[in-house]
């Protein structure tokens, strides 16, 4: 559990393959993080956030008829009743106490689905910090409504022309616009991804998620769960579930991709299809060809749509740790459609990924209990379910 | 200094070093070599090939956009394709040295050993890597320094003491000193401690230190050439380059820009 090493690796993954202006600060970062994470009125002001600002902890919510339709007993851990709707906030709001504690007077993020970005624009709000989101112009297009939510909330969003004009356009355009201004300016992360320490800052505020979910589950079912599931797109919700299990070795951990069109044409599912390569900062299990060119990954959910994914769950998935699936756009579509039928909860087409896997076979046997993580909610995705549902 | 790379330690010794940036493969691998002739016939001492990278993190939006036009034409772009352009450049202008800028994926997914081995083949004589911090840098300086290719690293004004030591101890040929905080591009203002950052470096070792990001002008070369060994011209040669179509044209606009940069 003492993982990364001092490098920021684990395994051969992570790292910080950064320009040199961007080490100062990642040294910064790390040495107030270290100092930080131990100071009692840091933990208790970020305690005392997450349950009176972001409604903590959040359920484990046994889903009788999903249970009933599928013959094992399945648990929701419900990020999706966080405020703004989703994970993210964890994240975001530990970043922002840091960023207050290093004295720094700006804010910028990357998003992709628009969730971290509002999480961060919340955030923002809530401390009253400057905030610079960057976007793709394609997914500005998909979550146009988040768009409004982040400048209802003050932020400014900057929208991204270059590349596949997605998240790892908007990721590239993030951290450019942080070697610029990194003196006054922290740069909140998204996901589990980037140069270290982000990868196990990110992941140690999400853990939380499994934290409180063994808990819940011992209260409930006297025992841990077979099965841990959540989809992974760089992987923070998933690193933050799965981390409290990872030593519990009878506990299977399973994360969920996005197959998009299918493997064999348009996909994102770097842990499946990609190779170990540096993209964003640190080296992760990627999607790009022979040279070593990034590849535009696809996903009908912005969120997942990114071509790497972050340095602990590749490593995970290279020691065996992890296990892997892969769920297409249409099949996510479908799992969304029996879920908000099932159990009156419309799950973000990301999370659609994750319960997308409870109808394969062979994964799991009956009465097996499965603990699923329910990353965000669908309110965002309305758009794309009434077009394509 | 540098035993193995006697082309680049001669330039530095003998003067001021202009070292000019052209990406391979915008508009053309063809162009690129004609471009880099050009280049070396009117004053550039070193010249740098920018390898096109899809996720270019170092680099303002005028190398990024010549990134993406290079990696859009569909012709070959990877670093076989450098490869061969350094054979054909120093076929004709043996002395002058040829370095490669890409980001280090690319590296990577050639297989650092085999692509530092293949370098030296061609000639090529070092490599920055500017998205490989010191850090991280162990592996890629035994690698090529047992393929004898020089690894040239960036520094930047915001670096510590200890780290600038390691940075330069770490070096050979030359160091490549970022101007200011942030990524390639034109600006107006450097960082006012550039010639105590060069004094720290000369400390540690005798090594040239070459200036980039952001110069443009003839002053910003002069006021370099005052405290530095040499000025990087990226940015502004990618400017030439993407403003005209017709070869000729390009070829004198780019005479015309390094003449007037080396105007003191």
């Amino acid at each position: 559990m003492t993982k990364p090493d001092r490098n920021g690796f684990f395994g051969e993954f992570g790292g910080s393959f950064v320009p040199d202006t961007l080490m100062p600060a990642l040294h910064e970062l790390e040495v107030c993080y270290q100092k930080v994470k131990q100071d009692p009125s840091f933990k208790m002001e970020l305690s005392e956030l997450l349950a009176e600002y972001v409604g903590r902890p959040s359920p484990l919510f046994y889903a009788s008829r999903l249970s009933e339709k599928y013959g094992y007993s399945i648990y929701l851990k419900r990020e999706d009743l966080n405020h703004t709707g989703a994970h993210k906030i964890n994240n975001t709001l530990g970043q922002i106490l840091l960023a207050k504690q290093m004295g720094k007077k700006r804010i910028i993020a990357e998003t992709g689905a628009g969730q971290h970005g509002v999480a961060t624009a919340t955030v923002c709000a809530l401390m009253g910090m400057p905030c610079d989101i960057y976007m793709g112009a394609e997914d500005i297009q998909r979550q146009a409504l988040n768009v409004y939510r982040m400048k209802l909330l003050g932020a400014q969003v900057f929208s991204v022309n270059s590349g596949s004009k997605t998240l790892k356009d908007a990721t590239t355009e993030a951290i450019r616009d942080w070697m610029k201004n990194v003196e006054h300016t922290h740069y909140i992360i998204g996901s589990a991804l980037g140069p270290h320490p982000y990868p196990m800052i990110v992941r140690d505020f999400q853990r939380v998620i499994g934290k409180e979910a063994k808990k819940q589950m011992l209260e409930k079912e006297g025992r841990l769960p077979h099965h841990v599931i959540a989809c992974i797109g760089g992987g923070s919700n998933a690193i933050g579930m799965f981390y409290e299990f990872i030593d519990e070795k009878d506990v299977t951990l399973l994360g969920v991709e996005a197959a998009g069109e299918g493997l064999n044409k348009k996909h994102a599912a770097s842990l499946t299809k990609g190779r170990p390569g540096v993209l964003h900062g640190s080296l992760n299990n990627l999607l790009q060809n022979n040279d070593g060119q990034i590849e535009i990954a696809h996903s009908i959910s912005a969120g997942l749509d990114y071509p790497g994914v972050g340095p602990e769950l590749s490593y995970l998935k290279s020691i065996d740790r992890l296990k892997v699936q892969a769920v297409t756009d249409k099949e996510a579509l479908s799992a969304c459609s029996i879920v908000s039928k099932c159990e009156g909860i419309i799950p973000a087409l990301e999370t659609a990924h994750a319960f997308a896997v409870l109808s394969k076979k062979n994964l799991f046997k009956k009465g097996d209990i499965i603990a699923l993580c329910v990353s965000g909610r669908g309110d965002k995705d309305m758009e794309t379910f009434r077009e394509h549902l | 200094m540098s035993i193995y790379n006697q082309d680049i330690s001669n330039i530095f010794k003998k003067k001021k070093a202009l070292i000019g940036y052209i990406t391979l493969g915008d508009p053309s691998v063809e162009l690129t070599y004609e471009y880099g002739c050009t280049l070396i016939e009117n004053g550039v001492d070193i010249i740098e090939i920018g390898m096109p990278f899809s996720d270019p993190i170092a680099d303002g939006p005028v190398i990024q956009a010549s990134h993406q036009r290079a990696l859009s034409t569909n012709e070959d772009v990877s670093l076989r394709q450098a490869f061969k352009l350094i054979t054909k450049l120093k076929k004709r202008f043996p002395k002058t040295p040829i370095v490669i800028m890409t980001a280090i994926n690319l590296v990577i997914q050639y297989s650092v050993e085999k692509c530092f081995k293949d370098a030296k083949a061609c000639g090529c004589d070092g490599f920055i890597l500017p998205d490989c911090s010191i850090e991280m840098a162990t592996d890629y300086t035994k690698q090529a320094r047992k393929a004898q290719i020089s690894l040239i690293h960036l520094i930047s004004p915001l670096c510590s003491s200890s780290r600038l030591k390691k940075i330069v101890n770490a070096s050979e040929g030359f160091l490549y000193l970022i101007s200011s905080t942030g990524i390639t591009g034109e600006r107006d203002a450097f960082a006012t401690n550039l010639s105590h950052i060069i004094k720290s470096i000369k400390a540690v070792k005798d090594i040239p230190v070459a200036v980039g990001f952001g110069i443009s002008k003839p002053d910003h070369v002069r006021d370099i050439y005052s405290f530095a060994d040499g000025a990087i011209v990226g940015s502004h040669l990618i400017q030439v380059i993407a403003k005209h179509k017709d070869k000729n044209k390009t070829c004198e606009a780019l005479k015309k820009s390094i003449k007037t940069l080396l105007k003191t």
